[in-house]
């Protein structure tokens, strides 16, 4: 029979006194339990004086009587110093949220927590302890995507101590950022900035570059991945880094057919090169003097801030320096970023002109440039809205924001989640932004959601951060508490690797007996079966409430624990 | 005196992430609040959720919360001040003030993670907030959700069927000096609309704008289901004033029809005003004490220019808690190399 | 119909409807007194099984709480627990009991008064529709 503590917690005197009498005498008449104390307060004193009691008494199994499990739990977290029980022997009795604060009158409270003693008492009988285990981390990342992302994580990485693959499909490195021309928040031209930190990559002892190549298989999990590396002589490498990091950007295009396919019609990437150039310096075109420029916005993407940005930009040097007449056409003006409402403003006392659109504008060809027809919607009475026509010289659209071609190919290797459009990751805020459905792999950058570069660069540093967090220690430890697979009842049905969000179930041959086995095998032959990573596994038992033939265990929510808090163990 | 390596100004969500972060390094944080419990503004925002989850990371507050009181090295104090701040050498030396308990701390590194109060709203006289009961913010309305869990009239209790909602308080606005977007106001005022109007079908919004600012990867379609729905009236307009009508008791605003481009009268029961950011009031004490400077809005620089001072959260710029969050662990990885330079 | 205090089985999740409970407690809301509280760790974690078991049993009701679509902290435990039950209202039908009687609700971690308003709203519900006419030795 186990033996049972109790330790009431009075929440600083404000538990009355039926109460308390209550649960003494529905103690006395419990045959597991060995003693019951009363504390006013739960301090680490109270938990000194809680231990040396429990060995005192030979006592392994604590109910606590009091608040929310929250705050216990919290607190054992929080002692460190070490237990004479394991951590998993102890449960609560949470009277004070789900009795006495939420009842009508007494008499209910004091019927509910009598309810919740007894099941406590029932549950911590049925406990079983849990160890914990170490896993090393050695400081070992693979990076996959040499874009300004992963050149970021890699060199903060580096200069931590942690030693840096990073894999870019391309022979140059830089990804998008080798299209942009200027920061549009800071006096800074982003040829020079980018080579200086290519150039830091390559130098650095701690980075090992290896591109162009690409990822071509995945094995393992945290801590113990296998990454297969094809370089495109051939050659393959294998690497085995603690943690990975996704950072292999996206892809764009531009709207083709028609007068789309004017030279008249450029993207704002293709802007940017032309005001970059010196040779001849811009604002020629084809030998003749660009006067007026109309920009389309938001008839692609209606989430991306970074085309407002790059607009307003080159607009504000179109205008003000150039001296060229500037139309921004767009559905909403996309101030939302560090100084955009000034330059905003700025770009307006200019003389900057902006539309805003609902139907989309029509373009047609006169004289070898392009009309553009928009309706004027800053006039109140809908049939007064004239439209305006601005012949222009050149035309500058956005271009649709998509996944990197190579994306769901990836996805299928690394095993990580697609969102709804295709990038990386559901939007789930529990994901903090970075995390991926699987421990130890990381998102970054334009392959989750393309953003100005300031904004990448700080989630390339959060990426950094969450790295460096999980490899500061050189280990991860990690309790017990995790699905178990029973391999003897296994029946390969491959359900719970493809059910598992986290990816941390994989077919192993393991087993020594199973129950399918009709026929007699060879001594030592082991059999295939279904195996929970442990440190990949987020406890979460979805796998145990798939699987057909109940072969899987979740160590701290067995089916016993459910039963009896649901009442049926009687 | 205490002995910890980083001093975090501020408990709420910048604040809590730093010290979380930096705990993973087993580095002691001590963590100051003014306010009797940490968790700042976003712990008294309600989950915006319609038929499924709209990303306003209020809930990501909460969970956070219970996550830092299980971290042995992070101290937090609560109704915790700071008196005075000065740095000797390399380190700063901080007197706190508890109540009446005085106590010294010396630090290599500080965080400033102080926050943003609201507009205050009773500055825009002709919108009526404090002298009309049924104009409120929308952090009034947010609290109302989070914690009553019902919408109500604040002036007679009754329920509300016709609600307008004014954007860019405090933002976007010339006359008052604030020259920035606040970027949340938008995004949060629609989750309000669609997770009341969800509860509540019958309520019907008035949703006055100058630009529609996105926030996140799943704006688009939030966005577009926000367009479809009968119930929310999109008008590219900021009403300049709000009339109190004594008769009716009802608030009366000027609404351009679309169609028609006339101007019309029309009756609201309730008027949400979504204000903007200001840096916290608190802050400024605390600017002068460490020497850092302010940014052209008025938020505070987080280049900083004072060596061991960080900045992380809302108080370097308006940001949602999506972005405050990424910020934060940014800072707290700058904290991290800045003292282990120092070894 | 006779007046019965309906037993009502809440499946709560540690991220959404444990945290839920606690904070109606803390807002001092009404938890109906029937209510037993199950806790587990993602919603993903109740079987189909137990559903029917707490009916066989003698539960009136049962409500499993789980988060909303894209906020589930194992990201697909909440849509895990639809399916199941959407599996169980089928066999409910063909064997001629409620739907009504098993439900799934939609919270976040700070949804204290929403789940209040839903056990209240099922304890009403479940009264109309009377005790459950299956449970053992009936």
């Amino acid at each position: 029979m186990a033996r049972i503590g109790i330790f009431i917690d009075t929440l600083k005197g404000t538990l009355p006194s039926s109460f308390r009498e209550r649960i003494r005498t529905t103690l006395r008449d419990v045959p597991e339990v060995v003693f019951s104390v009363e504390e006013d307060e739960f301090t680490s004193e109270t938990f000194e004086r809680m231990l040396k009691l429990l060995e005192h008494e030979g006592v392994e199994r604590v109910v606590i009587v009091g608040g929310s499990p929250k705050l216990y739990e919290t607190t054992f977290q929080k002692l460190g110093f070490p237990l004479p029980f394991n951590p998993y022997l102890f449960t609560v009795a949470n009277i004070r949220e789900q009795a006495l604060w939420s009842s009508i009158d007494e008499r209910e409270a004091s019927e509910k927590a009598k309810n919740a003693v007894l099941k406590a008492i029932r549950i911590a009988s049925s406990l079983r302890p849990i160890e914990s285990q170490t896993l090393p981390l050695k400081p070992e990342v693979l990076i996959l995507g040499g874009g300004i992302s992963g050149i970021s994580i890699a060199l903060t990485l580096a200069r931590a101590g942690i030693y840096v693959f990073l894999v870019e499909r391309e022979r140059t490195l830089g990804g998008k950022v080798t299209e942009l021309w200027k920061f549009y928040n800071q006096e800074l031209e982003a040829k020079g900035w980018l080579e200086q930190k290519i150039l830091e990559l390559r130098q650095n002892p701690r980075i090992s570059l290896l591109a162009p190549a690409r990822l071509k298989y995945l094995r393992g999990h945290m801590g113990r991945f296998q990454a297969t590396i094809l370089t495109d002589k051939g050659e393959e490498t294998t690497i085995s880094p603690s943690a990975i990091v996704v950072a292999t950007g996206y892809r764009v295009e531009r709207k083709r057919g028609g007068i789309y396919d004017h030279k008249r019609m450029v993207t704002l990437s293709e802007m940017e090169k032309l005001l970059s150039e010196t040779n001849p310096p811009f604002p020629f075109f084809e030998g003749k003097r660009v006067e007026t420029v109309t920009y389309l916005l938001d008839d692609t993407n209606e989430d991306i801030k970074l085309d407002s940005i790059n607009a307003l930009k080159q607009s504000l040097l179109l205008q003000g320096s150039l001296k060229c007449q500037v139309a921004i056409l767009c559905k909403e003006f996309k101030v939302s970023s560090d100084r955009m409402e000034r330059l905003y403003r700025k770009a307006r006392e200019l003389g900057v002109l902006f539309f805003k659109y609902e139907e989309a504008p029509r373009f047609s060809l006169v004289n070898g440039q392009i009309q553009v027809e928009v309706k004027d919607t800053s006039i109140l009475r809908k049939e007064d809205q004239w439209s305006v026509s601005i012949l222009s010289d050149l035309v500058v659209l956005c271009e649709t924001f998509l996944p990197h071609q190579e994306t769901m190919e990836l996805s299928a290797l690394l095993r990580l989640h697609l969102g709804k459009r295709g990038f990386f990751m559901e939007d789930n805020p529990q994901l903090l932004r970075v995390r991926s459905n699987r421990r130890g792999i990381f998102i970054a950058g334009g392959c989750r959601f393309p953003q100005e570069i300031s904004e990448t660069l700080f989630e390339a540093n959060a990426v950094a951060q969450e790295v460096l967090a999980l490899l500061s220690k050189g280990a991860y430890t990690y309790d017990l508490s995790v699905a178990e697979v029973d391999p003897k009842k296994c029946a390969l049905c491959y359900t719970c690797p493809r059910v598992c969000p986290h990816s941390a179930i994989e077919v192993e041959k393991y087993a020594e007996k199973n129950v399918y086995l009709t026929h007699h095998v060879p001594e030592n032959t082991k059999w295939g079966a279904a195996k929970v990573d442990p440190a990949s596994c987020f406890g979460c038992g979805i796998c145990v409430g798939e699987c057909p033939a109940r072969a899987i265990t979740l160590r701290h929510y067995p089916d016993e624990f459910i039963y009896i808090q649901m009442g049926l163990d009687g | 005196m205490l002995e910890k390596e980083v001093l975090i100004i501020g408990g709420g969500i910048a604040g809590i992430t730093v010290a979380l972060e930096l705990s993973q390094f087993e580095i002691p944080v001590l963590l100051i609040e003014k306010n009797p419990s940490i968790g700042g503004l976003a712990s008294t925002f309600c989950c915006k959720a319609s038929e499924s989850c709209n990303k306003c990371f209020a809930c990501v507050v909460d969970k956070r919360i219970v996550e830092i009181h299980q971290k042995r090295n992070i101290q937090c104090l609560t109704r915790t001040e700071i008196s005075g701040i000065r740095k000797n050498g390399k380190k700063f030396e901080v007197t706190l003030k508890q109540g009446r308990e005085r106590i010294d701390l010396q630090v290599p590194a500080i965080v400033m993670a102080v926050g943003i109060d609201p507009y205050d709203a009773t500055q825009k006289g002709e919108y009526g907030y404090g002298r009309y009961l049924d104009v409120i913010t929308a952090k009034d309305l947010d609290e109302m959700l989070r914690y009553q869990g019902k919408l109500v009239r604040p002036s007679n209790g009754e329920f509300p069927t016709r609600l307008a909602f004014f954007q860019c308080v405090g933002s976007r606005d010339e006359s008052i000096g604030n020259l920035y977007c606040s970027q949340v106001c938008c995004a949060y005022a629609l989750r309000l609309i669609r997770a009341i109007r969800y509860q509540y079908p019958k309520v019907k919004v008035c949703f006055f704008y100058m630009d529609i600012q996105p926030a996140g990867p799943s704006f688009e379609s939030f966005l577009k289901s926000c367009r479809e729905d009968q119930g929310i009236r999109f008008i590219r307009s900021l009403p300049s004033k709000i009339y109190y009508s004594g008769a009716s008791h009802l608030l009366k605003v000027r609404v351009p029809d679309p169609q028609t481009g006339e101007v019309m009268e029309e009756p609201f029961e309730l008027i949400v005003l979504s204000v903007g950011m200001v840096l916290s009031q608190g802050a400024r004490s605390l600017v002068q004490w460490l020497g850092l400077h302010y940014t052209e809005d008025g938020f505070i620089e987080a280049s900083s220019s004072q060596e061991g001072v960080f900045v992380a959260g809302a108080c370097s710029g308006p940001k949602d808690i999506d972005r405050t969050i990424i910020h934060a662990k940014g800072t707290a990885l700058e904290v991290y190399q800045f003292l282990k330079g120092r070894d | 119909m006779v007046d019965f205090d309906p037993k009502i089985i809440a499946f709560c999740c540690d991220q959404s409807g444990y945290p839920s409970a606690d904070m109606a407690g803390s807002l001092r809301l009404n938890i109906p007194k029937n209510v037993e509280m199950v806790r587990v760790p993602c919603a993903g974690r109740v079987e189909a099984l137990y559903l029917l078991k707490a009916l066989e049993k003698g539960a009136d009701g049962v409500v499993l709480f789980a988060c909303y679509e894209e906020n589930c902290q194992y990201l697909r435990g909440n849509l895990r627990a639809r399916g199941r039950l959407s599996y169980i209202h089928r066999l409910m039908e063909k064997i001629g009991l409620e739907k009504e009687r098993i439900e799934i609700c939609y919270l976040a971690t700070n949804s204290g008064v929403k789940l209040v308003e839903t056990l209240q709203r099922k304890t009403e519900e479940l009264k109309r529709l009377g005790p459950n006419p299956c449970s053992e030795g009936k």
